[in-house]
């Protein structure tokens, strides 16, 4: 898979971009705050409806965009995805300000998508174009939260897979409305035929959990397998690296997560939030059965961080039988020269797509620069080199 | 940082536009271009189109029996002796019962619940017009609730909240067939498919 173009109105420093991008690799230079992350940000937005900073969508419009005449302001991304042999997809997103009824503007936004220039819904866009981004601050998915290595596994999945969309988005709706009734009970000291009302939220919350449950860990198995390869070929060294996934509910089906819930149904009105679910499960990545994030060495972060990375791209690879297209932020810098031979080894190879920022081009080996294609950014502009 | 219109246009029409504004489906450019259009139209056409906004505030009321808009209480459908009784059919919003006479599938009376179960909303079953229908259900010859809420998530917990409240009392419970697409409104629905929808409606 691969994108032939990126067109940009309005978003963040960029005015107007038209860009066409080869196949292969494509080296963006240029100083920092120029505009280089921002391309990648753009791609990773259109395969995701999110930006992987995670900031609000209205952030991501120019400050000086206008509207037309009585239109709040907007930002317009476009790409062009190939896949095999079948006709290019068109991808377009519309990231639009809102007004208020006084005519002021509201810090929500709204974003229109269009696939092929006909109108579809947010979760119809996710997985038409996938992307695995690789970013300085990645050392988080080992160090950080719960949150980021979720994050990472439904990032992944929903990318690779409508159904796992579907339900992550219905969880995350129905798990809303349970949190807000229990709040309400909570408040009004009200436990009487709460079990009643739940009953329709419970099941609504298991089937849809049950589902990406057995998708994160089923991925998870197949992640851990991967990770391991890979990071034995980086670093040369044959400590064991593992994932495991922590499942806060136990439960290998809808009916066993609905038995928790009812189990611990009165410590969650008196919480007023449910407690267990795949919302707060997390994700044990293991280095010779001790967590990375506490135990390993800054060095052995980095390289598990590239092995999640790599691995993400794989598994996609082996499910969709498609290579992602790669983007790669400002990385390579931090890496030593053997974990960034073997990172070089895994870009250049024919279909395979993967667009690169860097400050310096000394950081690469003349043999490298020779095969891709250098572009220079600056102020919101891309030049050929 | 607002669209400007206010320094530049008379307050009279500015406010017009805010007004306009607050509408749903009705954007800032859809406002003005109301506002502009009324400012040079005939005074009647104006004069018209504010009586009937006030008379409609005026003469409308909620039918007492089914809390369908009506100009007269009870409302036409409620007063109709040719309606079957046996059947009743809960909807969200007063336009959803356009929506289903525009089948002309369906002859029973309705009960509008105005809105569907959204504690994210803070909208509570004891915010809907269900105390009022569990009341007719005690007094009135009903024999089967058809429930027509909209297939969405809010629709559905409603619907599975009202079968767990009627089905005791021994009254039928159906629902919409699913061939309504996932997450629409039934105001949207076609005639043709509501109608197969009605059709095929299942026990709950
Ligand atoms: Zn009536």
């Amino acid at each position: 898979m691969y994108v032939s173009r990126l067109v940009l109105q309005d978003f963040r420093l960029y005015r107007r971009l038209n860009l066409d991008l080869p196949h292969g690799v494509t080296l963006f230079y240029g100083s920092n705050a120029a505009g280089k992350t921002t391309l990648l940000e753009a791609l990773f937005y259109l395969a995701t409806t999110r930006s992987p900073r995670a900031s609000a969508d209205r952030e991501l419009i120019a400050l000086e965009a206008q509207g037309d005449l009585g239109l709040p302001p907007f930002a317009r991304l476009s790409t062009v995805v190939h896949v095999g042999a079948a006709e290019p997809l068109k991808l377009d997103v519309v990231i639009q300000r809102k007004y208020g009824s006084g005519g002021d503007l509201l810090p929500s936004s709204q974003k229109t998508i269009k696939v092929n220039g006909i109108n579809r819904r947010a979760i119809d866009l996710i997985g038409q174009l996938r992307v695995v981004m690789f970013a300085p601050q990645d050392v988080n998915l080992v160090t950080g939260s719960p949150a980021e290595r979720r994050r990472y596994l439904d990032v992944t999945l929903s990318q690779i897979d409508h159904g796992y969309v579907r339900a992550l988005a219905r969880y995350n709706q129905v798990l809303a409305q349970r949190n807000s009734l229990l709040r309400t009970w909570r408040d009004q000291r009200r436990t009487q035929r709460a079990g009643d009302e739940l009953l329709f939220w419970d099941e609504e919350l298991t089937s849809a959990g049950a589902r990406v449950l057995r998708e994160r860990r089923q991925a998870v198995e197949r992640l851990s397998k991967l990770v391991q390869t890979i990071y034995t070929e980086i670093t040369g060294s044959d400590l064991e690296l593992t994932l495991r996934y922590i499942d806060t509910t136990a439960a290998d089906d809808a009916a066993a997560f609905a038995h928790v819930l009812k189990q611990q149904r009165r410590a969650e009105v008196e919480r007023g939030m449910t407690l267990s679910g795949p919302h707060r499960d997390d994700l044990s990545i293991l280095l010779a059965e001790r967590e990375v994030g506490v135990f390993g060495s800054r060095g052995q972060q980095r390289a598990t961080t590239l092995a999640l990375r790599l691995a993400e791209a794989e598994l996609m690879r082996e499910r969709t039988g498609d290579r992602p297209v790669l983007l790669l932020d400002d990385l390579l810098s931090e890496l030593d020269s053997q974990r960034r031979e073997h990172l070089m080894h895994a870009i250049v190879r024919p279909d395979q797509q993967a667009l690169i920022t860097a400050t310096d081009l000394d950081d690469f080996a003349p043999s490298f620069l020779k095969q891709v294609t250098r572009m220079h950014v600056d102020h919101g502009q891309v030049f050929p080199a | 940082m607002a669209i400007g219109y206010e320094h530049v246009t008379a307050e009279p029409v500015a406010r017009l536009i805010d007004e306009f504004n607050r509408l749903p489906g009705i954007g800032p450019k859809s406002a003005s271009r109301l506002a502009f259009y009324l400012l040079r139209a005939k005074p009647e056409q104006a004069q018209r189109l504010a009586a009937a906004i006030i008379e409609m505030k005026e003469k409308t009321v909620l039918c007492s029996r089914c809390f369908n808009i009506t100009v007269e209480d009870p409302c036409v459908i409620c007063r109709n002796p040719g309606r079957q009784v046996q059947q009743l059919c809960v909807v969200e919003e007063p336009l959803d019962v356009v929506a289903l006479e525009r089948t002309g599938e369906y002859k029973g009376l309705y009960h509008v619940l105005h809105g569907a179960i959204s504690p994210v909303e803070g909208i509570n079953p004891e915010d809907l017009k269900i105390r009022e229908l569990m009341d007719r259900l005690k007094v009135e010859p009903v024999e089967e609730v058809i429930i027509s809420t909209n297939p969405n998530l809010e629709g559905d917990a409603t619907a599975a909240y009202l079968a767990r409240e009627i089905i005791p009392l021994g009254v039928r419970v159906t629902r919409l067939a699913r061939g309504l697409p996932m997450g629409s409104d039934l105001e949207y629905a076609d005639e043709v498919t509501l109608g197969r929808a009605l059709q095929g409606r299942r026990d709950m």
